[in-house]
């Protein structure tokens, strides 16, 4: 596989989940299906079964789920509640939610009310796994225990038990599949990209969507045979905030000038920024790690979430930070002001853009307002 | 504008009169023994073990409280506007975040009873996602206070009929493995209180203190069957909240027990004199979803009109649904805690337990239609109500949704709301 192909492969992955999920679903797999980053995927491999990312989209919208969830819902999980209603993820023989955010609980408690209501729309089994990220060692232990419950249901999935051995097997697996991106992460990160924003955004994205072996032979095949340079010279710009489910922002920016280094959010680069420890127990090493190690909006101590997104801005050498938040979002504005700061602090420029809707955005107002953003940059820089 | 309608004290009940002399002491208790005296107490979010803190002489403030007190005293717009000033977006939750904007802003003479003083922790239950956010951002304000967050186990099933379940079948109900995460909890709560006050959790009290809490739901559901079976109820909607949510933030204390006690003999004697709040009552309304606090008199705004009074809304008797969790002598009574606040946000915010509990409500009291409060600037506080209206319409309860901040009185337009429930009342509920 060439360099080329490979990153074909990755954009059809990406651009196309269901025709993905249909596809391995019609070749004999089964499939759990999972939203956000939080889903211990190790687990899943380890007993034997196929792993999809889904996502929610911002073309797809039913009626049928603004009939039952309030318009303040994220319009990613409105999308997502809605296409489970019409029947567009049935390829999934398990649906996994995890409790790493209020929203996509709330998720879980609408689609176990569903069949009241809704007696003939076709929603796969959902697992809600109860995934805890206080920074506690209670909260470890509880994960730990979750962690197993889940094992136990996959092991009824797949038909046989989960051995700590295959745990172990995937959780070098996965790691393996985590420093391939920290590796290819260079092509947009560096001096020169040769890999641009949107492209970036769809390897992220398609890592999660296809089975691990094929996401690292796939990113293993850029790595050694990678594109050139791409020559722009443009702002170097991070975009933070809200999960991105499609690159249209990403899109605005890089059509404004700027040149997209870094992605700061549960879709983007902070998704392989750790590994899972290899030694020791792993149930302790995966319950750690989705505990304190994975982005996400209950992660906390916020000092340290903060320290990461410096570091990120610092590694990718960032002109300018975009803060992108949903329309309905309650949680990310409380981080912004010190997140202000502290990027004043370093003399790095930013821009806010809040309160942005998920379904027919305002494309262009947002692109002029980020071609406002990158021209100050781009002024600054030329002086 | 925005009205707010003040009864004079001759036609409050003595019960009213009482709670509010009792809570206006405890303010100057306070005020006194902490403000002045330097004497340790806790802010604590409304879902989190008062019950510990009561046993252990510290006295608590509850954030919807004081949000609620900031709120009633027209407040809420100037702590709103510092929150802009100071970059957090006009999206962002209002309920909880005024009382951290009192801490901000440092002006005691501005906030409620001169402000919040440096607090012994800061005591949070982890339901949304934004709770650590704002806990540990006020826990820096204060220059450095423990911010304990409990973390939120969710209920994986969610079976019928929760509020027959909840007393004495909580074990099963709320999940073991969920109680015993929560054990753990607040066991930890404990000996981080112990350990920063130098006080001790008396044993015995502490059970005396949870069956106090037992009594004292047991008086809320005494009054319940009173209101609910005499036409016209004998107390309106805000006395309701005042006697309820005194009692609710003084829960375990044997004040507690008494008011209530109190309380209720007098509904029963104003029952059978045929007292009534609004004595030409025709129609009987539910409020559905969490309180108005910044003008309470809209509850009685249709009753001139219309005869048409709210007798219900979720504060009426959640401490008796809610609150209450029976246990024997030989068992402990720190797992009948750690149940009670378990899923309180499932019982009064998702989609099945809510509207469940409601419409049993709606029945209990008469009702003849809903009003619901769909609030924005607080997300989380609207979900499950468009599920919850639709439960109750197909119940055959006509109901409107109102949207509103429960606490922005800028975003409230009085005459445009009570239009709309008079409209709704003349459609869809006159005879």
């Amino acid at each position: 596989m060439t360099g080329d192909e490979a990153l074909a492969t990755l954009r059809a992955a990406y651009d196309d989940r269901l025709g993905e999920a249909k596809r391995r679903k019609a070749a004999g797999s089964t499939l759990i299906a999972y939203f956000l980053n939080s889903v211990p995927i190790e687990l899943i491999v380890a007993a034997g079964l196929d792993p999809i990312r889904l996502a929610g989209d911002p073309g797809r919208r039913a009626a049928i789920a603004d009939r039952y969830m309030e318009d303040y819902m994220d319009g990613e999980v409105r999308s997502i509640f809605g296409s489970i209603l019409t029947g567009a993820f049935d390829f999934a023989d398990l649906l996994v939610i995890p409790r790493s955010s209020e929203v996509y609980l709330q998720l879980y408690y609408f689609l176990r009310e569903m069949p009241e209501w809704e007696p003939d729309a076709k929603i796969p089994p959902t697992y809600l796994f109860d995934l805890l990220q206080a920074p506690h060692w209670l909260s470890a232990r509880y994960d730990v225990g979750r962690m197993r419950a889940f094992a136990e249901r996959l092991a009824v999935l797949g038909g046989q038990s989960l051995t700590e051995d295959a745990l172990r097997d995937a959780i070098r697996l996965v790691n393996r599949l985590r420093r391939a991106l920290q590796d290819v992460a260079a092509l947009w990160r560096g001096g020169d990209p040769a890999l641009d924003g949107v492209d970036a955004l769809k390897l992220i994205g398609a890592a999660s969507v296809l089975p691990p072996t094929e996401a690292i032979a796939a990113i293993e095949a850029i790595l050694a045979d990678p594109p050139g340079p791409l020559g722009r010279a443009g702002p170097r710009i991070m975009l933070k905030g809200s999960p991105q489910s499609d690159p249209h922002v990403t899109r605005l920016i890089v059509e404004a000038g700027g040149v997209v280094v870094a992605q700061d959010h549960v879709a983007g680069d902070p998704t392989f920024r750790a590994l899972v420890a290899e030694d020791g127990n792993p149930w302790e090493a995966l319950a750690t790690h989705y505990q304190r190690h994975i982005p996400g909006p209950r992660v906390h101590p916020q000092s340290e979430q903060d320290a990461h997104f410096i570091a990120l801005a610092k590694e990718a050498r960032v002109d300018g930070v975009i803060f992108f938040h949903d329309e309905w979002d309650d949680t990310l504005g409380w981080e912004y002001p010190d997140q202000r700061a502290l990027l004043e602090a370093e003399g790095i420029a930013s821009v806010f853009m809040k309160r942005q809707p998920y379904f027919d955005p305002p494309i262009t107002e947002q692109g002029a307002t980020i071609r406002n953003f990158v021209a100050s940059l781009t002024r600054e820089t030329v002086q | 504008m925005n009205a707010v309608n003040r009864v004079p004290d001759s036609e409050r009940m003595a019960a009213t009169v009482a709670a509010q002399a009792y809570q206006k002491a405890g303010q100057q208790q306070f005020r006194e023994d902490v403000i002045v005296g330097g004497a340790p107490y806790v802010i604590a979010d409304a879902v989190t073990p008062h019950e510990i803190f009561h046993t252990l002489d510290i006295p608590v403030i509850s954030l919807p409280w004081y949000s609620a007190i900031i709120s009633a005293k027209q407040l809420s717009p100037y702590y709103f506007g510092l929150m802009d000033q100071l970059g957090y977006h006009d999206g962002l939750p209002r309920y909880g975040s005024l009382p951290f904007m009192t801490t901000l802003d440092n002006d005691p003479e501005r906030a409620p009873y001169g402000g919040l003083p440096k607090p012994l922790m800061i005591l949070e239950r982890l339901r949304g996602d934004f709770g650590q956010k704002i806990g540990e951002q006020w826990a820096r304000a204060f220059g450095g206070v423990p911010l304990v967050a409990l973390d939120s186990s969710a209920q994986t099933a969610l079976g019928k009929n929760w509020s027959g379940r909840n007393q004495h079948g909580w074990e099963e109900l709320y999940e073991p493995h969920r109680l015993d995460f929560q054990v753990e909890q607040l066991k930890s709560v404990i000996a981080l209180a112990e350990g920063l006050s130098h006080r001790t959790l008396d044993p015995v009290e502490f059970r005396a203190v949870m069956h106090r809490v037992n009594q004292a739901g047991e008086q809320v559901e005494r009054a319940k069957r009173i209101i609910a079976r005499t036409r016209p109820a004998p107390v309106s909607l805000p006395e309701q909240l005042t006697n309820i949510m005194a009692a609710t933030w003084n829960r375990g204390t044997q004040w507690a027990v008494d008011h209530l006690t109190a309380y209720c003999d007098e509904l029963e004697a104003r029952a059978a004199k045929g007292i009534g709040a609004c004595p030409n009552e025709r129609i009987r309304l539910l409020w559905g979803n969490n309180g108005l606090w910044f003008n309470t008199g809209f509850y009685r705004a249709f009753e001139e009109k219309y005869g048409a009074t709210f007798v219900w809304s979720m504060y009426s008797n959640f401490f008796s649904d809610g609150y209450r969790k029976y246990f024997g002598e030989d068992e402990d009574p720190l797992r009948a805690l750690a149940a009670r606040h378990i899923s309180m946000n499932e019982q009064l915010h998702l989609p099945g337990w809510m509207a469940e509990w409601i419409i049993e409500q709606a029945r209990d009291y008469q009702v003849d239609a809903a009003v619901m409060l769909v609030p924005i600037g607080d997300r989380m506080s609207s979900f499950g109500t468009r599920i919850c209206q639709l439960a109750l319409e197909k119940a055959g309860i006509p109901t409107l949704a109102l949207t509103a901040s429960m606490v922005d009185a800028r975003l409230w337009d009085n005459d445009a709301m009570i239009r709309k429930v008079e409209q709704f009342i003349e459609d869809r509920v006159l005879p």
